[in-house]
């Protein structure tokens, strides 16, 4: 009956679209009707005959007076089918249970994509970008359907990008994610006639398909790239086996393929037959006529249709709504319309290009200055062009800020997917999304922000029973929140949970031998030893933590970013972790540094003071190690020019510059000729070449037009770590 | 023309244009689809860490290329620079990804056109000189000039000495 229903609706709608100078469109439309399966016992006289003449008039179809009986007659039937069914569904049980339970089928095949490449690859690529889009706003409106279970549009903005998916890979031939897509939109499609409800099972299983989903397209992402991905292991078969016995479909003909019940021929003629009866399905099921797992024959969907235009809204929406401009189909593209998607690398291209003139216009200054030109006109002439320049670095800078709501609500679904495991409440609080990051730093911290997420969950807060005896309410709240600040962002992570316990992390350090007994250390530096690789508070390794790598990533990639951390904490009252990086990648403050004739960038993130010690100040240890003392602590002094085998111009620290700088947490004083200067640098890429050179991150183009080599402080410091040890 | 390479085994199918430059006298061909351009000498950063060969980095318009003296790569002597010494810039190219190169070298000479019938495979010398790289040798008016393959002398080739660190 509801199938019916559904392949009823959606055939009125294909009929408002047809393009009647198409007769391959019209002979498709007849087509569907062969396949529906009409349950007429079950239908009263006066809808019998409707339908009847309905049909009549499609087979004998004409002219374009037919078209507009067939649309009034359609709309009048959907009504009538509409009473039926609220009639139905009140008489019996509102809704069905929701029983889903994957079957137990072998399926070990990994998930083979690479035929795919043999396709256009800008069509590919459009794809994968465009199915992340939809992935992540799925979870998104899932999230938002789960905490508000009625309302109509979340649904339908669910739908809708499961359909947009299941059209487009259908189209390009990638059956496993079509399947998958298919089974849940099925599914959902079932949710939106009101045969199923929300629950938290329906909920897992449409997440854990957008899971399979995502890692499929990951996969395509990895081929796309030219790379080999890792083997991929999903029960394609299985999950849609079980949406459809949940949805109470037939699935004999899919299980018997599993098992190997059909032989190939009989399949090869199915397919054949499949093929004759309706061209646009054949794509999708003709291919698993070859591959034995798959479905050979379709099954009757309700909304297995050709994939251009397929609009099924639900039978409430089409009562409701019968103004087809109302079509749910339509807000996406007014959203897109603002915006264009444009190639990363042409973008990289633009900003280094603006990079270049930004350093041009500064050699030009230099060169005005240099020459002592008097000259009015050219000088305002001048100063005009250095502001077009400023305010076209700051537009083209502007092109990559994305705002960071996307990751931000990546991590609603972490916490959901975490606090359930750990079977705990857990509010998310997201503030400051819309604050604009770059795009680079934007892809870079999702993952340190999902290792710090899932650390607040599983360690922050604390399970339901001892938040209420601490006098809590038993749901924690994580807040996170990002904004601006002093030219940086800044990203905070605040918990209400238990807080960190310096004791407990000063005992644990102690016998893990971090720290020496008996060091003295404040609270900040007790907290800042969570993050040594390897450390661990949780009690057990879970699922969730406690393998003691998170925090050792968050630090790796903040390095990477040039950012830092920052950790409070408040003992059960929660704690606070603060992140903060620059605004850009692409251009870095640093301070130029001389050895001799050679520059030197240091990344003034790094650099906490520099001075000219006193001769007394600079002590040696057994001869070897030599130290610096500034204002009472003991730094390591490194040589700059002895690191990188150059000849100084003055050996002894007195007599040269210290730069006292910091990374990871230690302290390290380098030695230099002198300072020549502070510039904000285009950081540019030596090259493959180079790459094994650690401690020079890069190379800048300097205001006299040379190149100087920006030092990586962290690893400089760390070889020579390795060095000493 | 086709009776000619199997006349004799010591002609070998080489042909087009080559652009020839001078080290320590002896003069060098290299094919001039994998030349970018020649730029006179500019200032060059010295890279630390990096085998003597490698004489630093430079500021071509902005893109940051890697320069090496092709006198020291081959063992030559070395010699100062002067106003005619140049820098070829090179397309070069490992696996799928291209990246540019500077060579130093005295002076450039000309383009060469390079046919089938003048060119002769590499002799054998005997000593430990490897000819892998050397595509053959052309005879002009009496002279020879090595034609180099010079993808697969530097495309080989790793411009840090990590030993160097310890």
């Amino acid at each position: 009956m509801s199938n019916f229903i559904v392949q009823f609706t959606s055939l009125c709608d294909e009929l408002i679209l047809i393009d009647l100078t198409n007769p391959e469109e019209l002979h498709q439309v007849q087509a569907q009707v062969l396949e529906f399966t009409i349950p007429w016992e079950t239908f009263p006289n006066q809808l019998k005959e409707s339908l009847t003449s309905f049909f009549q008039i499609l087979a004998d179809f004409k002219t374009e007076a037919d078209l507009i009986k067939l649309q009034d007659l359609g709309t009048l039937i959907r009504q009538q089918l509409s009473e039926i069914n609220t009639q139905v569904a009140s008489s019996s049980d509102k809704t069905n249970p929701f029983d889903f339970s994957l079957p137990t089928i072998d399926e070990t095949r990994p998930i083979n994509l690479e035929k795919i490449l043999n396709q256009d690859s800008d069509l590919i690529s459009a794809f994968v970008s465009e199915a992340n889009e939809h992935l992540e706003s799925i979870d998104l409106q899932m999230l938002i359907w789960e905490k508000n279970p009625t309302a109509k549009d979340t649904i339908n903005d669910i739908f809708r990008p499961f359909h947009t998916i299941k059209g487009i890979s259908s189209f390009l031939d990638l059956v496993d994610i079509c399947d998958i897509a298919h089974a849940l939109e099925d599914i959902l499609s079932s949710v939106r006639n009101g045969q199923l409800h929300y629950s938290q099972a329906l909920a897992n299983v449409i997440f854990s398909g957008v899971d399979y989903l995502k890692s499929m397209v990951n996969q395509l992402e990895v081929l796309l790239g030219g790379g080999k991905p890792e083997p991929l292991i999903i029960p394609v078969r299985s999950f849609v086996i079980a949406c459809r016995k949940a949805l109470g479909q037939n699935t004999n003909e899919l299980e018997q393929q599993l098992s190997g019940g059909t032989s190939v021929r009989e399949k090869l003629l199915a397919a054949a037959m499949v093929e004759e009866t309706n061209p646009i399905l054949a794509p999708v099921v003709s291919k698993p006529a070859v591959s034995p797992e798959a479905g050979a024959e379709p099954i009757p969907q309700p909304t297995e249709q050709p994939t251009k235009q397929t609009t099924a809204p639900s039978l409430a929406e089409a009562n409701e709504e019968t103004d087809k401009s109302d079509n749910p189909y339509k807000s996406p593209a007014k959203a897109t319309a603002k915006f264009m998607r444009v190639d990363t690398a042409k973008m990289d291209g633009l900003l280094d290009l603006v990079g270049e003139l930004v350093i041009s216009n500064n050699i030009l200054q230099g060169c005005l200055n240099h020459l002592k030109i008097q000259d009015k006109r050219l000088l305002t002439e001048l100063s005009q062009l250095r502001r077009v320049v400023n305010s076209l670095q700051h537009n083209a800078l502007s092109l990559r800020m994305v705002p960071i709501s996307n990751t931000f609500q990546k991590m609603q679904r972490i916490v959901r997917d975490v606090s359930g495991k750990l079977n705990k409440d857990i509010d998310l609080i997201l503030e400051g999304e819309h604050t604009e990051v770059d795009r680079n730093i934007v892809d870079e911290i999702y993952e340190p922000l999902v290792h710090m997420v899932r650390n607040s969950c599983d360690h922050g807060i604390e399970s339901k029973e001892a938040r209420l005896r601490a006098g809590k309410t038993d749901t924690g709240t994580i807040k996170l929140s990002a904004g601006h600040k002093d030219g940086s962002i800044v990203i905070t992570l605040q918990d209400n949970g238990q807080g960190i316990d310096p004791e407990r992390i000063y005992n644990l350090a102690q016998q893990r031998g971090l720290i020496k007994e008996g060091t003295k250390l404040s609270n900040q530096e007790i907290f800042r030893l969570i993050l040594a690789p390897g450390f661990s508070t949780a009690k057990t390794v879970t699922d969730v933590s406690g393998r003691g790598v998170g925090m050792d990533i968050v630090m790796k990639a903040l390095e990477k970013l040039r950012g830092s951390l920052d950790i409070d904490s408040t003992l059960s009252q929660g704690s606070i972790f603060t992140l903060k990086f620059p605004l850009t990648l692409a251009i870095m403050e640093g301070m130029i540094v001389q050895v001799k004739n050679e520059q030197y960038i240091i990344p003034t993130i790094n650099i906490r003071e520099s001075l000219r010690p006193l001769p007394e100040n600079c002590l040696t240890i057994l001869g070897k190690g030599e130290m610096v003392k500034v204002r009472n602590q003991l730094i390591p002094l490194v040589r700059l020019h002895e690191y990188f085998k150059i000849e100084p111009q003055c050996l002894h620290p007195s007599e040269g510059i210290v730069v006292v700088v910091e990374s990871d947490g230690r302290t390290y004083a380098v030695l230099v000729d002198h300072l020549a200067g502070k510039q904000e640098v285009v950081i540019k890429s030596l090259g493959e070449k180079f790459k094994s050179l650690k401690a020079i991150a890069g190379g800048a183009v300097l205001g006299d037009g040379r190149v100087g080599l920006i030092l990586d402080i962290g690893q400089l410091v760390n070889s020579r770590l390795s060095d000493k040890g | 023309m086709e009776n000619l390479g199997s006349a004799t085994e010591q002609k070998l199918n080489i042909s087009g244009k080559f652009l020839t430059f001078l080290l320590d006298k002896e003069e060098y061909g290299i094919e001039v689809l994998r030349i970018k351009e020649i730029v006179g000498l500019m200032d060059i950063t010295p890279i630390p860490m990096s085998p003597n060969f490698v004489k630093g980095i430079i500021n071509l318009r902005g893109k940051i290329i890697p320069v090496i003296d092709l006198r020291l790569k081959f063992e030559l002597n070395a010699a100062a620079y002067d106003d005619k010494t140049c820098i070829v810039v090179t397309e070069l190219s490992t696996n799928n990804t291209s990246f540019t190169m500077g060579l130093i070298v005295d002076t450039v000479c000309e383009v060469l056109t390079v046919t089938p019938d003048i060119v002769e495979k590499t002799p054998k010398f005997g000593n430990n000189f490897d000819p892998k790289f050397i595509l053959g040798v052309a005879k002009v008016r009496n002279q020879i000039k090595t034609l180099l393959d010079i993808n697969g002398i530097l495309s080989q080739e790793e411009l840090v000495v990590l030993d160097s660190l310890e």
